[in-house]
């Protein structure tokens, strides 16, 4: 691992391009494009079948209801597939609505169905046969699902973590520390969302505490390396080591990546136990643990590595330019 | 402390641990010879809508029905045609069936009124002005739920003409809300039934008398703010005299008040006593701080109605309770079963692998585990601030903490090999790691704790997250920085080999 972050260690500028990239392009797709919200918050044809309160309520009855449709949309002439349904249920009347993808010809799926609920009403045995069912199609066009003040205000509180993380961190160890903890904080959640929507992952209201979450894994990660670096800046060791050797062997990789393993494997878990939306979740909070996974083990000793430096060479005297001053040079001449 | 009572010590804390786990995640069953059932803990959360459901709410214009109303309205007539016992009232009942059939056009999903007075539909097709009235509607009803910073929530337009709301289950006031925010039309101020004289003039509009309206909090007290302009304050002060007083009032029928209402609805009642700042102000629609949600609403409302007012509309059809659907999550019900499977699944393997890892200091970590498992799902629970629903949020930062507390564990037991490996004796070696890494380990709980608190300025489900990360924070750096050091200190007082404990071998003692 060492020896892969010896060579990431000098490439924050490449890095830094790479991300910029990404972070433009993710908006520019969403904004000429726009976000897959996912089947459940994006635009939708529906079908519904309302069914009397007592009929929907008794077990029997709403089965063979939902058995009835669902081997109508199964059946070679109907041939359409729902992506969820809802049953929502009301004090008098409830349905059942299934959504399926926006654009999707329901009418060959209505009729069959009226007709198959006639067929099966025939029946004097059948648990619906008094039922008073209806069935009606529509399409839905999303106009509103992730509110801009919802958004707007999760950006101030990173924002507002980001100066405070800054703040602590610059009083408790230094200031270029402090900045660095800053830029981690509020690259993370920006580097996830960037490719949460570039991946077409379904990007929903809960992608925001994915998001959040990544925030704070990185910020931990990257305080795990400040104080591996404090501690080794204290050591005899810290004056033979170059900059660069400093700051590697300071990475704190066995806790990144432990702690990576861990939330990683519970999250794949998680995603593949649990249903649709949740699996969608867990994608995205995947793609921000390893974000910040990334953040912590590879950007962060990347982007500190000029700041020491140039704390160094403040420390020594010199300027970036490598001035050090006439007393300077002429006493070291001497 | 002797060994004797380490052993105690240590027992009584199993058990206490043992019964509060069981306590949170025993499943249900029905208690035999009662009519009451076991509910664990983890069962009596208030869900957000991913895995709760939710409530969901069809808005249709005057004018504007669905088929499946339609279809209900046509078979009831048709049905009184069969029902009609003489040939009159057959006839009769005809001629009523084909009026209602005449007066609605089918499109899509839905049926247009074709009443030339509403000018919804006529040639055919949909009038331009009504589907010009109908978006700007629409766009106006969509940015109020905006303003209201749901984190799960959904405004779509269905067949063109009509609204679906839907809205998480932790909304409480869900029927006001979707009563209040299909509310169209202009504003006015009216006084004993009738509109008061500054808004009989032509032109005039309520925004000339109202300058702002702010929802406020004080004593705890949340309510809605309505400031005056100068013309307003006039208007105030004519009528203020003629106006009852609430605190005196105890038919609220009889008692004349300032109505402010919205296309012909009533939104709020302004009594004597709720002016105030010399007729600057009145506040109104007070309620307990907890539901300053519930007076947010209304605020909303008012601004986007005195916004927008002289601008054409549709109005809607007012929502019964019966309106309104409840759903299940729509990934299924089983959503949660799964996900606590699967949770359940992560907690053995993070009691089990330290132990392996780390022998019975590794045990140390399996009651911190259980530990902050038990605190944090009681505090999810039992802490009840306005809405505090368990999201897939709430999931995430659990596990988060939950990891973490591991990992640090882990991170302390390395600084302690590493001060063994000094060649420092067991004792010394864990007062050393663990005074090594205790400021690391302030710093990182201190960082996410500030990153908690700025989370609050956010709103809907991550605000709730933020609380619950408060909880996790505080709960976590509890566990890694005194409860799991002061168990370490029992059990490790209670051990005989200090050195099978930790699991540490020294290669002198091999070669002894």
């Amino acid at each position: 691992m060492n020896k892969l972050l010896t060579k990431t260690v000098k490439k924050v500028t490449i890095m830094s391009i790479v991300i910029a990239v990404l972070l433009i392009a993710s908006f520019l797709i969403t904004f000429f494009v726009g976000a897959n919200y996912g089947i459940a918050t994006d635009d939708m044809a529906t079908l519904t079948v309302t069914v009397d309160d007592y009929h929907f309520n008794n077990e029997a009855s709403i089965v063979k209801v939902e058995s009835v449709c669902e081997t109508t949309f199964a059946s070679p002439e109907v041939n359409v597939e729902p992506k969820i349904t809802y049953r929502g249920e009301m004090s008098a009347d409830s349905e059942l609505v299934y959504a399926f993808e926006y654009g999707t010809d329901l009418s060959k799926a209505k009729t069959a169905l009226k007709k198959a609920f006639e067929t099966e009403q025939a029946k004097a045995d059948s648990p619906i046969v008094a039922a008073e069912i209806s069935v009606s199609t529509g399409s839905e066009l999303l106009k509103a699902e992730i509110a801009w003040g919802y958004v707007w205000r999760a950006v101030g509180a990173a924002a507002l973590f980001a100066v405070l993380a800054f703040v602590y961190v610059a009083l408790r160890y230094r200031l270029n520390m402090g900045i660095l903890t800053a830029v981690c904080a509020l690259l993370a959640p920006a580097l996830s969302a960037a490719i949460i929507l570039l991946t077409r992952i379904p990007f929903t209201a809960a992608s925001f505490y994915a998001m959040a979450i990544s925030s704070m894994i990185a910020t931990v990660f990257v305080l795990f390396n400040l104080n591996k670096l404090r501690a080794n800046l204290k050591s005899e060791e810290a004056a033979d080591k170059s900059a660069e050797e400093l700051i590697v062997s300071s990475t704190a990789t066995k806790e990144i990546t432990v702690f990576t393993a861990i939330m990683g494997v519970a999250l794949i878990l998680v995603g593949a136990i649990a249903t649709a939306a949740v699996r969608y979740f867990a994608l995205a909070s995947l793609v921000s643990l390893i974000v910040a996974a990334f953040v912590g083990l590879v950007f962060a000793p990347a982007l500190y590595l000029p700041m020491k430096k140039r704390a160094d060479k403040k420390a020594e005297g010199v300027t970036a330019s490598g001035y050090q001053g006439a007393k300077k040079t002429s006493e070291q001449e001497d | 402390m002797g060994k004797k009572k380490s052993v105690v010590l240590m027992v009584l804390l199993t058990i206490v641990i043992v019964a509060l786990c069981a306590l949170v995640a025993f499943p249900a069953f029905p208690i035999p010879n009662s009519p009451d059932s076991w509910n664990p803990v983890a069962l009596q959360y208030d869900l957000g809508a991913d895995l709760g459901g939710g409530y969901y709410a069809y808005c249709y214009p005057e004018g504007v029905i669905s088929e499946t109303e339609y279809n209900a309205d046509e078979a009831a007539l048709k049905e009184a045609i069969a029902a009609a016992e003489s040939e009159k009232d057959k006839a009769k009942a005809q001629e009523e069936y084909d009026e209602y059939v005449e007066s609605y056009a089918a499109y899509k999903g839905l049926y247009l009124s074709t009443d030339e007075e509403l000018g919804i539909y006529a040639d055919g097709a949909p009038t331009a002005e009504f589907k010009t009235n109908f978006a700007s509607t629409a766009e106006l009803i969509a940015k109020r739920y905006d303003e209201k910073g749901y984190s799960d929530y959904r405004v779509a337009v269905v067949d063109d003409f009509s609204l679906r709301v839907e809205l998480p289950k932790s909304e409480v006031n869900v029927g006001s809300i979707l009563t209040a925010m299909s509310l169209t039309g202009d504003m006015s101020i009216e006084t004993g039934g009738a509109v008061v004289d500054e808004l009989k003039a032509e032109g005039a509009k309520a925004s000339d008398l109202i300058k702002s309206v702010s929802v406020a909090t004080r004593y705890k007290t949340a309510y809605l703010k309505i400031k005056f302009t100068d013309a307003g304050e006039e208007m105030i002060e004519r009528v203020k005299d003629t106006l009852s007083e609430a605190s005196s009032t105890t038919d609220s029928s009889s008692a004349t008040t300032l109505d402010i209402k919205i296309g012909g609805e009533t939104i709020t009642q302004i009594y004597k006593d709720s002016i105030m700042d010399n007729n600057r102000e009145a506040r109104v629609l007070a309620v307990d701080q907890v539901n300053k949600a519930y007076v947010k609403t209304f605020e909303i409302l008012l601004d986007s109605v005195l916004e927008t007012e002289g601008a054409d509309s549709v109005t809607f059809r007012s929502l019964s309770s019966a309106d309104i659907r409840t759903f299940e999550p729509v990934y299924g019900d089983n959503v949660l079963t799964l996900l606590y499977i699967a949770l359940a699944i992560v907690i053995v393997a993070l009691i089990v692998a330290p132990i392996v890892s780390m022998g019975r200091y590794g045990a140390v970590g399996a009651y911190g585990t259980l530990s902050y498992f038990v605190v944090t799902t009681l505090c999810f629970a039992f802490i009840t601030g306005g809405t505090f629903e368990i999201t897939l949020g709430s999931v995430l930062v659990f596990l988060a903490g939950l990891i973490l507390v591991n990992v640090l564990h882990a991170h302390v037991y390395g600084a302690i090999k590493k001060e063994f490996d000094l060649g420092k004796t067991v004792e010394s070696s864990v007062k050393g790691g663990f005074k090594k890494t205790l400021w690391g380990i302030v710093d990182i709980y201190a960082v996410l704790l500030l990153a908690s608190l700025a989370l609050l300025l956010a709103t809907g489900g991550l605000h709730t997250m933020a609380l619950q990360a408060i909880i996790c924070v505080v709960t976590g750096a509890f566990c890694n920085l005194l409860w799991l050091r002061a168990i370490n200190y029992t059990l490790l007082s209670a051990s005989k080999n200090k050195f099978k404990y930790f699991r540490f071998v020294r290669e002198d003692d091999d070669d002894e």
